[in-house]
């Protein structure tokens, strides 16, 4: 997928910021949307699939920051750790999907994905123990916060995720991986 | 089953300083079998007034009634409701998203109780309904088909659910006239097995052709109510509401002024041809 | 469904919305820095009454401003349960199983929820007095020493002001799949995960797919006209600060400074 120019990622990782902002919001109505399937780390992680590291990376920062300022979801106060741990998203998912070529697209995925997923919780949990609570961040808290609590959100991107990915190439709207 | 609106008003944002009034009072009543036309700048209040129709939106107050019963009273049966009115929304083409055309049209009917053959069923004749051959589009997928294509497999998931009410919002939009000409002769044939129709459109020359009867709304009230020779032919207010008047109706009014007598209320192309023609055969 | 979200911008002509968007930011941190510092009765009381004395100036409608209290009550209740109940420090009241109230804990509890919400309503009062637009600019200037490190900066503003205007448009887009697919019977209310997990598909897919269509067509357009990225733009000359713009930093900084009096005293 890196047959696509310069101007057209940075468009697609426009949009995928701008979705940062109205996944969030469109279905704050559905009942606990919201809070169950985490609708902003769904355009990050793909903007790194589709478009490159440097592009996911932006992604995950200016994602959150932008949400923030345009409607105080997430509050500031929770701005830091979280950018963080969707910058990662946007990264390690773009790093895998360069790294990763096993001639089978929904593989290269899932790999790049949990991958993604696993490094952005990582990343998160020590800059949070080391930076933003020292002390009083315990491994408990961890593992509750970015696990326990959120395991519908993680199963449900894994589903979705792929999911878009194909209806993206199949509307030709991005490039197909792999010719079949 | 009658809709029918009784002093309904629905606000966006209530509350806050962008508060903005959407319909205010509204009361109308649309029969069995009908087909309504609605008009109106953008803003008007039109697409506020569809999907209070269809349920899409609560009003503030005053209630809609379907059968004579409030949609919004509890214990009304929402999904029965979604299975009896269908709302075509502008460009329906971008709700698509399942993996072959058939599931997608299938998909408004996975709750409805219905037998898998009775929706086997019910999803070919829709998209035969729609000019597709069956066995030939079923395992496509409906993102690779072409625009056109596409809206009419759209349409179709819509039809699949064999709505009573119809509602479209400016459904000939973006299509070319010959598309344009078929796809109103289809929905004229939905009414007449006696479907209710109601269309949002701007193309006042297609309002003018296919329906029965005209709402004009303007700054959310209703601002005419009437059939469409009384409506289209008051060319004056509709110029003054800064709507659009039908090509004949024009044509009419200013073969009128230059002294040829053309018969009140000449609204569409054929009736204007035929007046022509018998003035032509009789001198 | 018709409601606004809060916390969106909200037109005016006070003088909290006149000041320079640069400042405002300024003096949002330095305010929150003075959130983030109270520590004490008094502490908060004295950012409560700096930030009433904001939302007054400011003439905003205390609904939006206040809203996310109301909207995120449960919210508030969990984090003051979660530090009321686990929080392992001296002076317990009640234990039971793995919980564990105390007194440290409920207090603990109750100062979380306190800086939480003092902060949302300031994130409130910054993004309903300033424009999308403007915000962005002077987040631009922000952004200017990144320079340093090769990050192409004008080509991120860039992406950044196209995301911005996006956003009504999606946003729209969005709605509209969501009551289409209401209308054709979708349905979101179910238990199970996987089936909870392909309900989403309807909406989001179709998001999706319309927001990379209008990322297609724009890049298209920009390529047609000649825009190939890394690209110098034009530099704008920033506006001068005004009085109004120094005295509110001024402000600012001085209820820090009485904050940080009355944290070490």
């Amino acid at each position: 997928m890196t047959k696509m120019s310069y101007v057209k990622r940075s468009m697609i990782t426009a949009v995928c910021i701008a979705l940062c902002v109205v996944l969030p919001m469109a279905f704050h109505s559905i009942q606990n949307a919201g809070s169950i399937f985490s609708p902003m780390h769904i355009p990050v992680l793909l903007c790194g699939l589709i478009c490159g590291w440097p592009f996911g990376l932006l992604c995950g920062i200016a994602g959150p920051v932008l949400s923030s300022l345009l409607t105080s979801m997430p509050a500031m106060a929770y701005l830091p750790p979280m950018a963080v741990e969707l910058a990662v998203y946007g990264l390690a998912a773009g790093i895998m999907m360069q790294a990763v070529h096993t001639k089978k697209i929904y593989a290269d995925l899932y790999l790049s994905l949990i991958a993604a997923m696993l490094a952005g919780r990582l990343v998160a949990g020590a800059a949070k123990a080391l930076i933003f609570a020292p002390g009083s961040y315990s491994m408990a808290a961890w593992a509750g916060s970015y696990f326990v609590t959120c395991w519908p959100a993680i199963v449900i991107q894994l589903a979705l995720i792929p999911t878009i990915c194909f209806a993206l190439e199949k509307a030709r709207l991005i490039p197909a991986r792999y010719r079949n | 089953m009658p809709v029918e609106l009784k002093h309904v008003t629905c606000t966006y944002s209530p509350g806050t300083s962008q508060e903005i009034r959407a319909v205010t009072d509204l009361s109308l009543k649309i029969q069995d079998g009908e087909f309504v036309a609605v008009m109106g700048r953008t803003g008007s209040g039109k697409s506020t007034l569809i999907q209070l129709v269809a349920g899409l939106l609560e009003p503030d107050s005053g209630q809609v009634l379907l059968d004579g019963l409030d949609i919004h009273a509890r214990g009304y049966d929402r999904s029965a409701l979604r299975r009896r009115v269908g709302i075509v929304f502008q460009y329906p083409e971008y709700q698509l998203f399942e993996i072959t055309v058939e599931k997608d049209v299938a998909f408004g009917l996975k709750h409805s109780g219905l037998k898998p053959e009775e929706i086997s069923l019910r999803v070919r004749l829709a998209l035969e309904r729609m000019g597709f051959s069956f066995e030939e589009i079923r395992k496509e997928s409906p993102l690779c088909l072409s625009g056109g294509e596409k809206r009419r497999v759209a349409i179709a998931g819509i039809l699949a659910a064999h709505p009573g009410i119809l509602i479209l919002d400016e459904p000939v939009a973006g299509l070319d006239p010959l598309a344009r000409r078929e796809f109103l002769q289809m929905i004229r044939q939905f009414q007449e097995e006696g479907m209710t129709v109601i269309m949002v459109s701007h193309n006042a020359d297609a309002v003018a052709e296919y329906a029965g009867r005209v709402l004009v709304m303007a700054e959310g009230r209703l601002e005419m109510d009437g059939d469409t020779r009384t409506v289209m032919s008051d060319l004056q207010r509709l110029r003054s509401l800064h709507l659009d008047t039908s090509a004949a109706g024009q044509a009419a009014e200013l073969l009128r002024q230059r002294g040829v007598e053309i018969p009140d209320q000449t609204v569409r192309y054929d009736e204007l041809l035929g007046a022509l023609t018998e003035m032509m055969v009789k001198s | 469904m018709s409601r606004m979200p809060a916390g969106q911008y909200i037109p005016g002509r006070s003088p909290v919305h006149r000041l320079d968007a640069r400042i405002k930011i300024c003096g949002f941190l330095i305010l929150l820095a003075a959130v983030i510092g109270a520590g004490s009765w008094a502490g908060y009381l004295w950012v409560i009454l700096a930030l009433a004395a904001i939302l007054r100036i400011s003439g905003l409608p205390l609904r939006p401003v206040l809203e996310p209290f109301l909207r995120l009550w449960t919210f508030f209740l969990v984090i003051f349960l979660m530090n009321a109940l686990f929080f392992d420090g001296q002076g317990g009241i009640w234990s039971w199983w793995i919980f564990h109230l105390s007194a440290e804990g409920v207090r603990r509890g109750f100062s979380v929820v306190v800086h939480v919400a003092l902060a949302l309503v300031l994130g409130n009062l910054l993004t309903c007095t300033t424009a999308p637009m403007e915000l962005m600019e002077a987040l631009k200037v922000f952004l200017r020493p990144l320079k340093l490190i090769r990050v192409p900066v004008d080509d991120v503003a860039m992406i950044l002001s196209v995301a911005v205007q996006f956003v009504p448009t999606l946003l729209e887009e969005a709605d509209t799949v969501k009551k289409a697919q209401i209308a054709r019977g979708a349905r979101f209310e179910s238990k199970k995960l996987t089936e909870k997990a392909a309900s989403f598909i309807p909406l989001v897919v179709p998001v999706f797919i319309a927001a990379f269509r209008r990322a297609d067509e724009l890049a298209l357009a920009m390529e047609a006209r000649g825009y190939r990225g890394k690209r110098k733009s034009p530099k704008r000359k920033s506006a001068c600060l005004q009085a109004p713009d120094i005295t509110a930093l001024a402000v600012c900084a001085a209820v820090f400074a009485v904050q940080f009096l009355l944290i070490h005293i």
